[in-house]
């Protein structure tokens, strides 16, 4: 690394954004957007975010029905359009089937999935049960297929539509991290570039999306000291926020994002 | 809205006048660089002549940016050149470039202007960009140098040049808060594209998933989000190419 110092010697460190502003005008205004996982983190700031931008918002949620009406509750007071939740497991086909018929019924299409619901575990190998593999994978990786067989057929009806799988830098670049969770995330990119080549003759735009480390993420299991050392590798020497991350989704499934498809972009501040 | 002020580098081209009319759209300032033509005047942009391979051009740069009264926001590097191809005696460019009958002069002449130039533009604006709370930086790249596809050889190296000079950027200027991205476009309706053989043309909309050319203002669009919003993506390229 240069020493900056050298260049700009009145050059100040700056460990984190401030007077950050959201400026640009993404208008999601008519647009129908379907997030799994919606209940909690990511996923309800990505509800919040799509619902701020004027788009209708159904999510999915597995367990908390108090935390999926916290996500209602926190989008009812942007007084925009009213969100539905559905308690549908990532792993249920048949209730997956059924909550999308209704909401095609509902909406009559629906324009952006938001492919958000994952879980992991800090197992190491040694510890790792098949059973332990087979739920991350499950989960992580084949809830993204069955929520996206489920709405594809009716975006490649309206020749459109935008489908946005959260990764994981762990998927995608050498981390220690548990190998379920690092394959399972792999696999989502995988799936996005083959997926991307075989929708884009109906302009159905798919592509990935793969946070880094986020305040009160997947990455809160981290030792202290391992964190430590992660934050003096990021470039930007902090975690993210679910905030800045559910902005960029707002562009990605906008119409202001058209010609990128099949793309992993890693938003890691650096590492 | 507070507007923010922005510098986009060869803002005349094809991809610069689209930036540069997205940033304004939305109420920001813009200080423009062109090379040989001078766009039209229009509210909120300050045209500049910099040619940046030279010593005056980055002169000129220089003294824009020292009349600054507000932090510079973000810089974008727009860029661009003419793709130098084989020429049929009928004007149709041959489908494959052949890499070694180009002037070497030319291979350092697209150096300059994608390595030198950019990496003198951005020692410039440095000291105005650290002022912003949220800076960014924006280099154009092309899809041709991060993905192997037939294409000038000189043309791929200098671009691809573009993303270890991110990659080293992102991790130095981090610490200063400055995130460092290339957007990188796959063929586009206009601009470099314009002088691809027609055969290729046909190839790229094969492979091409969504079975189209991209347009100036879809990358532009990209470039703003990336110079007005982006505070936490760094080191990255960002390839629009419709799925190639």
């Amino acid at each position: 690394m240069l020493n900056l110092v050298v260049i700009h010697p009145k050059i100040k460190l700056i460990s984190e954004t401030k007077g950050y502003q959201v400026t640009m005008k993404i208008d999601l205004s008519g647009q129908k957007a379907l997030i799994t996982g919606g209940s909690r983190g990511l996923g309800r700031a990505i509800c919040l975010e799509l619902a701020k931008c004027g788009a209708q918002v159904a999510f999915t949620y597995a367990r908390s029905d108090a935390e999926a009406q916290k996500t209602i509750d926190q989008i009812a007071l942007l007084k925009k359009l009213p969100a539905q939740a559905f308690k549908v497991s990532a792993l249920d086909q048949a209730a997956t089937v059924a909550m999308i018929k209704q909401l095609i019924g509902n909406w009559q299409k629906i324009d952006i999935l938001i492919n958000n619901a994952g879980i992991s575990e800090f197992l190491p190998l040694a510890l790792m049960e098949e059973e332990d593999w087979d739920r991350t994978l499950d989960t992580n990786l084949k809830g993204i297929f069955l929520s996206t067989k489920a709405v594809v057929q009716h975006m490649v009806k309206n020749r459109n539509g935008h489908i946005l799988n959260i990764g994981s830098l762990a998927g995608a670049r050498i981390l220690a991290a548990p190998i379920d969770y690092c394959a399972s995330k792999a696999g989502v990119i995988g799936f996005t570039e083959a997926l991307s080549k075989e929708v884009g003759r109906y302009n159905i735009k798919v592509n990935c999306l793969a946070p880094g480390i986020l305040d009160g993420g997947v990455a809160k299991g981290i030792p202290e000291n391992k964190m430590q050392d992660f934050m003096q590798q990021i470039s930007l020497h902090r975690a993210g926020n679910f905030t800045e991350v559910a902005r960029f989704c707002a562009f990605l499934v906008s119409n202001k994002n058209t010609y990128m498809s099949g793309t992993t972009t890693i938003m890691d501040g650096g590492l | 809205m507070k507007a923010k002020t922005f510098l986009v580098v060869a803002g005349s081209g094809y991809i610069g006048q689209a930036v540069v009319s997205s940033l304004i759209d939305e109420g920001h300032n813009v200080i423009a660089t062109f090379h040989t033509k001078k766009p039209k005047d229009s509210p909120n942009v300050q045209w500049l002549n910099c040619d940046l391979t030279s010593d005056s051009g980055l002169d000129n740069l220089s003294q824009a940016l020292k009349g600054l009264k507000v932090p510079l926001d973000g810089l974008a590097l727009a860029v661009g050149g003419k793709i130098a191809g084989v020429l049929l005696p009928n004007n149709e460019r041959l489908n494959f470039f052949r890499s070694f009958e180009h002037d070497p002069e030319w291979l350092a002449q697209l150096f300059q202007i994608y390595g030198v130039g950019t990496y003198g533009a951005i020692k410039l604006a440095l000291p105005y960009l650290q002022k912003s709370p949220n800076p960014n930086i924006v280099i154009v790249g092309s899809l041709i140098g991060i993905k192997a596809v037939n294409s000038p050889l000189c043309f791929a190296a200098a671009k691809g040049s573009t993303r270890g000079l991110v990659e080293s950027l992102s991790k130095d200027l981090g610490q200063i808060n400055i995130k460092v991205n290339s957007v990188d476009p796959g063929m586009l309706e206009a601009g470099a594209s314009t002088d691809i053989s027609n055969q290729l043309k046909q190839e790229y909309l094969k492979h091409c998933a969504l079975r189209r050319f991209g347009t100036a203002q879809e990358v532009a669009n990209a470039i703003h989000w990336f110079l007005d919003e982006n505070t936490y993506i760094t080191g990255q390229a960002i390839v629009l190419d419709g799925a190639l």
